[in-house]
């Protein structure tokens, strides 16, 4: 019978993999033409009339061939869905459009990721459905149509047709959004005590809805949180958040629009009243959902099992990275079964480097939006098996499989920083569990020193400090454009003009960006970061970042450079007084809690922190979610036996 | 119906001035070169070619406001909430009959 089950749920996962881009009207006379020559004419002529599946049939060397390019076009019709909307030409590449549709995005791609959770069984215990559950249920739709209404600049490019003036446009969307949360609550509700293992997953299916900024894990958390707050739970937090509120919304005078680009579904589109308003309380209620669902699932956590979905997730991601990257058509199909932000790296060798820079490695993301951040994902669990092998316990081979991927895709994604913290877990591990001798320990020592100064670069570790700490500053200069000045740099000018204390502190944090290689990066924020008084002391508001790229003309490289640097994010999020909050809130239950976690559990809250104040990590809602509940696990839960050596147990 | 003007026409020009068209049977529309030509519908799906913002609002204020691509859209945007909405709530009220009945 379950079997039978498991077996009619894969049926209809393949089906809603493969019927959507057989629409075609399959009697008309128009037959799909081969591509191949240079010629484009007949699907200018004809848009929306050949199915995607249609085309495939005529043009199958598309699918594997590299200078085929498929990309969604969200906004279509309904009736273009799955078709070929149009063929460019550039630079000898076929760029194919394929027309796709939010509204049907959003529950085509829900429903086929609700029947993946599907596969996880039901908690059947009464006390799993929260309080305030059909409120709650209303409140969560009533939002996610007020972020329409409020990121209006970013859906009239993603809505084929939606009247935004009109009441019942909203109508309308409001019972779809209704139904949507309806569907996810029913099947996400019943197992959430048994999703806490799961979590490695959502780097897998990351879940952005195509042609919305909304992602999908965002919903249940959303509904979480309001039940959370009806429930009057984590009240100081939620006061001290008003207050924040209060000044990101008085604050918003101007408008600046974003495009969220690879932070699409956990950024902010524009900087205005309404989308501030919006993202504001996205966040505070996000917070309280990922509290409340810890809270509630915790009890479940079993390490054995984390590690095998961690295992298993990381082997797909590397697996479906290569496959994204060689062959076209499994790069699209990543992009909207997975819920990619943005599509999977198209280079299709890993192992690349740059000639015209001594042969450097050049990152390779493979299927993640971020190489900074997927090597952090993988680095976690190289440290875990690691750490199940010192503890002497069985490795399977499952996992083995998955740290041999995640050592190749923490190669790949190039993130030395993370590849330094595992050596040093790794061999403070042995150092503290194994009685070594004098001369093992030196040896280990010598190991790790050579490979710090092999990342760091040896020519690096020898400049002058005046040289190295005076990186940063150079670089901010160099980004700046003559016609206007922001208010950091202008600052930093100030102090480097005087001999100050605060020139110490600048300069050692000069020397720090370019041992980690950010002086470039950093200066780029530093030229762009404009906050007067208040916004340096509250910030511009949470996952807002329009202000931040509008306000300030520079002299950039072109794409979108983030901060690389989740500290810096957050000080343009929340400012000063909301990093230092957050930091002393961790420090706290770093202290409540010294005495139930030992030195692993030590080492891998530095492996996050440092992490995060070196990446973009928490601009991605996986890796905030990830990341987050890691955190939490380590600082908060006091009887985690689970991640003690044998000894303390 | 001004949001209508706006959808099928366009901006309306800086300094726009409503004309009294209907009362002057001798009226004839200037083309407007600087105009690209629409069609507008009414709502028997007869359509005509208009060429200057004057006689685009002239005809879409009267009537000629039927846009079949826009429509058909909104019809199929109703009946995809229809379907899924009546698939939920078909299985609530399943779901409630089933605890009823065991």
């Amino acid at each position: 019978m379950i079997k039978n089950k498991y077996f009619l749920k894969s049926l209809f996962l393949l089906t809603l993999i493969l019927l959507p881009w057989f629409n075609s009207d399959y009697t008309d006379s128009i037959k799909p033409a081969q591509l191949g020559t240079e010629d484009t004419s007949f699907y200018e002529i004809n848009p929306c009339k050949v199915g995607f599946s249609e085309y495939l049939g005529v043009d199958f060397q598309s699918t594997y061939q590299d200078h085929y390019f498929f990309r969604y076009n969200d906004y279509s019709s309904i009736n273009c869905f799955g078709k070929v909307s149009g063929i460019a030409l550039f630079k000898n590449t076929f760029y194919i459009s394929i027309g796709t549709n939010s509204f049907v995005n959003i529950i085509l791609q829900s429903v086929f990721w609700l029947t993946l959770i599907s596969f996880i069984k039901k908690d059947n215990s009464k006390e799993i459905r929260p309080k305030f559950y059909k409120s709650s249920h209303i409140l969560t739709a009533i939002f996610l149509l007020f972020s329409i209404n409020a990121e209006q600049r970013f859906y009239e490019g993603m809505f084929y047709i939606f009247d935004f003036d009109d009441y019942k446009s909203y109508g309308v969307l409001f019972l779809l959004l209704f139904v949507i949360v309806g569907i996810i609550l029913e099947i996400f509700v019943p197992r959430t005590k048994k999703l806490f293992n799961y979590v490695p997953f959502v780097f897998l299916l990351i879940g952005t809805y195509s042609g919305f900024n909304l992602n999908f894990y965002a919903i249940p958390l959303l509904f979480y949180g309001i039940s959370s707050i009806l429930q009057l739970q984590n009240k100081k937090l939620n006061i001290i958040y008003i207050f924040f509120i209060l000044i990101w919304i008085n604050n918003a005078s101007n408008s600046y629009s974003f495009y969220p680009d690879k932070l699409r579904g956990f950024t902010n589109s524009s900087y205005s009243i309404s989308s501030i308003t919006y993202w504001s309380i996205f966040v505070i209620l996000l917070i309280n959902g990922i509290v409340y669902l810890i809270k509630k699932s915790s009890d479940s956590f079993n390490f054995d099992s984390f590690k095998k979905n961690y295992s298993i997730a990381s082997i797909i991601i590397f697996s479906i990275g290569i496959l994204g990257a060689n062959f076209p058509v499994f790069n699209i199909f990543n992009y909207y079964y997975f819920g990619q932000q943005k599509y999977g790296v198209r280079e299709t060798n890993p192992f690349i480097t740059d000639i015209f820079n001594n042969n450097v490695k050049i990152p390779w993301r493979g299927f993640y939006p971020s190489s900074e951040s997927i090597g952090e994902f993988y680095g976690i669990l190289i440290c875990l098996i690691a750490f199940t092998f010192i503890q002497g316990k069985k490795i399977s081979k499952l996992e083995i499989c998955g740290v041999v991927t995640s050592m190749l895709g923490l190669y790949f994604a190039n993130n030395k920083t993370v590849f330094l913290l595992v050596v040093l877990i790794v061999i403070t591990l042995i150092f503290t569990k194994f009685n070594l001798s004098i001369l093992k320990k030196t040896l280990l020592v010598i190991v790790f020193l050579t490979i710090l100064i092999f990342i760091f670069g040896y020519s690096n570790l020898t400049y002058p400090y005046e040289f190295s700490s005076s990186a940063l500053y150079e670089q901010a200069v160099k980004y700046q454009d003559p016609s206007m000045t922001s208010s950091a740099l202008s600052y930093f000018v100030n102090i480097t003009n005087e001999d100050g204390a605060m020139l110490s502190i600048l300069s050692f944090f000069g020397y720090i960006s370019y041992l980690l290689n950010r002086s470039e990066l950093w200066g780029i924020f530093i030229a762009r970061y404009n906050p007067d008084t208040l916004e340096f002391m509250f910030g511009s508001g949470p996952l807002t970042l329009g202000q931040h790229y509008g306000q300030i003309r520079i002299n950039e490289p072109g794409s979108l450079l983030l901060p690389h640097s989740s500290l810096l994010s957050l000080l343009i999020y929340i400012g000063l007084v909301g990093v230092v909050i957050i930091f002393g809130f961790l420090l706290y239950n770093l202290y409540k809690n010294k005495d139930s976690f030992n030195i692993f559990g030590s080492l891998m809250v530095f492996y996050l922190i440092t992490n995060l104040i070196k990446s973009d990590s928490i601009n991605y809602l996986p890796s905030f979610i990830f990341f987050s509940t890691l955190l939490f696990i380590f600082t908060t839960i006091n009887d985690y036996s689970i991640f003690q050596q044998n000894d303390d147990v | 119906m001004e949001n209508d003007v706006i959808r099928i026409c366009g901006q309306y020009p800086e300094n726009f001035e409503k004309l009294e068209i209907a009362s002057n049977p001798d009226f004839i529309f200037v083309n407007d070169q600087s105009y690209p030509q629409v069609k507008v519908f009414d709502v028997e799906e007869n359509y005509v070619f208009v060429n200057s913002f004057t006689e685009c609002e002239h005809y879409v204020t009267g009537g000629w406001n039927f846009d079949p691509i826009f429509n058909y859209e909104i019809l199929l945007q109703s009946r995809l909430t229809i379907l899924i909405s009546f698939l939920y709530f078909g299985y609530l009220l399943f779901k409630k009959m089933k605890k009823a009945t065991f």
